[in-house]
């Protein structure tokens, strides 16, 4: 499997910066896991979109921190705030249809079954 | 909701003019962790965002994943610590491990307030995985506003 970053994306006719997730990806032989760090994303806010092959992770990131009118004094910033973007390449054929995902405390797990070609390509040997 | 721990303080010190880091315990434990934001190694964990209003100070970290249950935020004097630990994600059943990014293991974190705080008063939220701590500020050092009378 293959990752690729984006780093920028376009949207409202400026490049705005984005953050790529750090994952845990697990392979066994029926499907892919993958577990992404996407912190203050609600379930609601996240993309997934396959086209063929190629998974794309997309996460909007509502603005949070002190707002203009509150007349707040930075003290720290230690981490900018965006968007989470990120794409997945599979190698194995997969079966897009039955992939599922959850949500929970800003941590993503996508899983992803392959197809059945894909599972029968591989003869376990006891 | 977390529970914070309060812990009554005797120590006086002059507030810095900066927000200090103590960072006393960080020893490689999230090796070759990077975080998204970054390019090099990380070398205090968890980063924080922090402001302060007129009402009271707030500290925000990204712990996705963490249980509100390991995480320790405590309050002593003009020092704010959050200690936490997140486990390794487990691989299913009969999967192998493609890729392992995401940090696992324990941290601690003390950062120097630079405003008197109301330890009594602190509280914090976790909305998903984003910690916020608010710490209002004691009334005597809120800022006052003098007015002038006319002559």
């Amino acid at each position: 499997m293959d990752t690729q970053a984006n780093t920028h994306t376009e949207r409202t006719g400026k490049r705005v910066s984005t953050f790529r997730p750090g994952v845990d990806v697990f392979e066994s032989a029926e499907a892919f896991t993958i577990i992404a760090d996407i912190p203050g994303v609600k379930p609601e806010q996240v993309e997934l979109d396959f086209e063929q092959n190629v998974l794309n992770l997309s996460a909007r990131v509502a603005p949070r921190g002190p707002s203009h009118e509150d007349r707040a004094v930075r003290l720290a910033a230690e981490y900018p705030v965006g968007d989470f973007e990120r794409t997945f390449r599979f190698d194995d054929s997969i079966d897009t249809q039955n992939a599922s995902a959850t949500c929970v405390d800003g941590v993503l797990t996508v899983t992803v079954p392959k197809s059945e070609s894909a599972r029968r390509r591989r003869i376990p040997v006891a | 909701m977390l529970t914070v721990r309060t812990t009554p303080t005797v120590a006086c010190r002059p507030a810095p003019s900066v927000f200090a880091d103590l960072d006393r315990v960080f020893s490689g434990m999230f090796p070759g962790a990077l975080a998204p934001w970054t390019t090099g190694t990380q070398s205090v964990f968890p980063a924080v965002n922090a402001w302060q209003d007129e009402k009271a100070l707030y500290v925000e970290a990204e712990l996705p994943g963490f249980k509100p249950a390991d995480l320790d935020i405590s309050v002593e004097g003009d020092e704010l610590t959050i200690k936490g630990k997140r486990e390794a994600s487990v691989a299913p059943a009969g999967a192998a491990v493609v890729r392992r990014e995401r940090w696992a293991g324990q941290f601690e974190r003390t950062l120097r307030l630079p405003a008197p705080v109301d330890s009594d008063a602190v509280s914090a939220s976790f909305n998903s995985g984003v910690l916020t701590i608010t710490l209002p500020r004691r009334p005597e050092t809120m800022p006052r506003k003098i007015r002038v009378n006319p002559a």
